[in-house]
């Protein structure tokens, strides 16, 4: 599910302008790769800067030996008539619409096409009703053509926790369920001096050495209690504002409170998926490579949703299940009572195998 | 059946892992099945043209079990992947 940052309101974005002023190009580095995105005017693509900051999208100035692999171009014209669909089905806030390999995405009264991959580019016709431009709306569709756009250049977002063990041992992917515990895990491990790529958001990608997992978004999320139950609310400097959208969750910028634990991609060799259970102790129990990317793939509804990214997006899912060892985790109440354990159970598994 | 040869539909994507079970994914309904190492080597088979005959030969070469178990087994497979609309009768 998509999620959400504040940006800077929308003010000069006024729906329905004709676009005559020639347009303007920003570009962003992720995962050694580079997005353009091209606006009529500075407030469209201020929009687009200001969410983005909230990501490892950092701008950059395009050199001769560079190309960029897509580009979002943002418009504030009315969309094109569509044309009638192979498929239809509901996402968050909206709808998508299949024909052949375009992909076209009605969100929050914007309309997204994620063109054919021979493109290489994305179109966003913003909405001109207020709901649509209230910036959480506006947010919304940004990210959905911002992952639409990255999965056509072979990042495929992915919802997981990503850590590496003292030792350097092999990095580990932490994949579940919103609520599954990934956050915690991630800040338990942390604590005892592991190193972290991210809690929860996530970039897959092919390389020659192995499927890479790269940082995405910049802050981990929290609510209150789990703030406090990892103590990291005595990181006061490192405690953001609340997610819009997700008033309970506050952000938390791991990076600021532990700068020498960072890194920005690694590639996994195991993948532990968090069960959280009433039980006192945690324990851990091997899974078949099978099932692993069967997990792999219900965490990924994009790759069978998004048929012209869909084969490559799950040949490197598949790769990422033969790549490493899998385990589910039933983590117990340990978790917070003994969270030294818990890392050690884990390291245990990386470490003895 | 037997007299009969499957091939499987464009939109289904197939994974094999390395302990021979496998993964198919149908774009189209974006339902995935798991295979076991049996039903993946049956789906190999079909992917390169294998009549029945030939995939029936497979399965006793691999595995300990006799023609007519094999036979049952590969039906019943097939029936399910038909059912299922991962394959077509060949032309």
């Amino acid at each position: 599910m998509p999620e959400v940052s504040s940006v800077g309101g929308s003010a000069g974005l006024a729906p329905g302008q004709r676009e005559s002023a020639p347009n303007l190009v920003r570009y962003y580095s992720v995962a050694d790769r580079i997005l353009g995105i091209k606006g009529v005017d500075e407030p469209v693509l201020n929009l687009a800067h200001d969410f983005l900051s909230g990501y490892y999208l950092n701008q950059t100035n395009l050199s001769t030996t560079d190309q960029p692999v897509h580009l979002i171009e943002i418009h504030k014209s009315q969309p094109p008539a569509s044309s009638p669909a192979d498929s239809s089905f509901e996402i968050e806030d909206g709808h998508c619409f299949s024909i052949r390999d375009q992909i076209t995405l009605e969100v929050n009264g914007s309309t997204i096409i994620i063109g054919p991959p021979q493109l290489q580019r994305t179109d966003i016709w913003l909405s001109a009703s207020t709901a649509g431009r209230h910036p959480l709306a506006l947010n919304n569709v940004i990210l959905y053509a911002v992952q639409g756009a990255l999965r056509r250049a072979g990042l495929y977002q992915f919802h997981a926790g990503c850590v590496i063990s003292k030792k350097d041992r092999g990095a580990i992917l932490l994949v579940g369920d919103s609520g599954c515990g990934k956050s915690t895990l991630t800040a338990t491990l942390l604590l005892n001096g592991w190193r972290f790529v991210s809690d929860d958001n996530l970039l897959l990608r092919e390389s020659a050495a192995g499927i890479e997992a790269w940082a995405l978004r910049r802050y981990f999320t929290f609510d209150q209690a789990t703030l406090k139950a990892c103590h990291l609310d005595l990181f006061t400097e490192a405690v953001g504002s609340r997610v819009p959208g997700k008033e309970e969750k506050l952000r938390f910028y791991a990076r600021q409170a532990f700068p020498e634990q960072f890194v920005d991609s690694c590639i996994p060799e195991a993948i532990v998926f968090p069960q959280v259970t009433g039980e006192a102790k945690s324990r851990i129990e091997p899974l078949k490579q099978a099932d692993s990317l069967a997990r792999l793939i219900r965490q990924c509804p994009w790759a069978t949703c998004d048929a012209a990214a869909a084969p490559d997006h799950l040949q490197a899912l598949s790769k990422l299940a033969r790549q490493t060892r899998s385990y589910t985790l039933f983590a117990g109440q340990d978790v917070f009572a003994q969270p030294a354990s818990i890392a050690e159970l884990i390291a245990q598994q990386v470490e003895i195998l | 059946m037997t007299d009969s040869r499957f091939v499987p539909l464009k939109h289904i994507v197939a994974t094999q892992l390395d302990d021979g079970e496998g993964v198919l994914v149908d774009l189209n309904t974006k339902q995935y099945y798991q295979l076991n190492a049996t039903a993946m080597l049956i789906w190999r088979a079909l992917e390169s043209g294998h009549p029945f005959d030939q995939i029936i030969a497979e399965i006793v070469s691999v595995y300990t079990v006799d023609n007519d178990h094999a036979v049952t087994s590969a039906e019943r497979l097939l029936n399910q992947f038909q059912q299922r609309k991962l394959v077509r009768p060949a032309d």
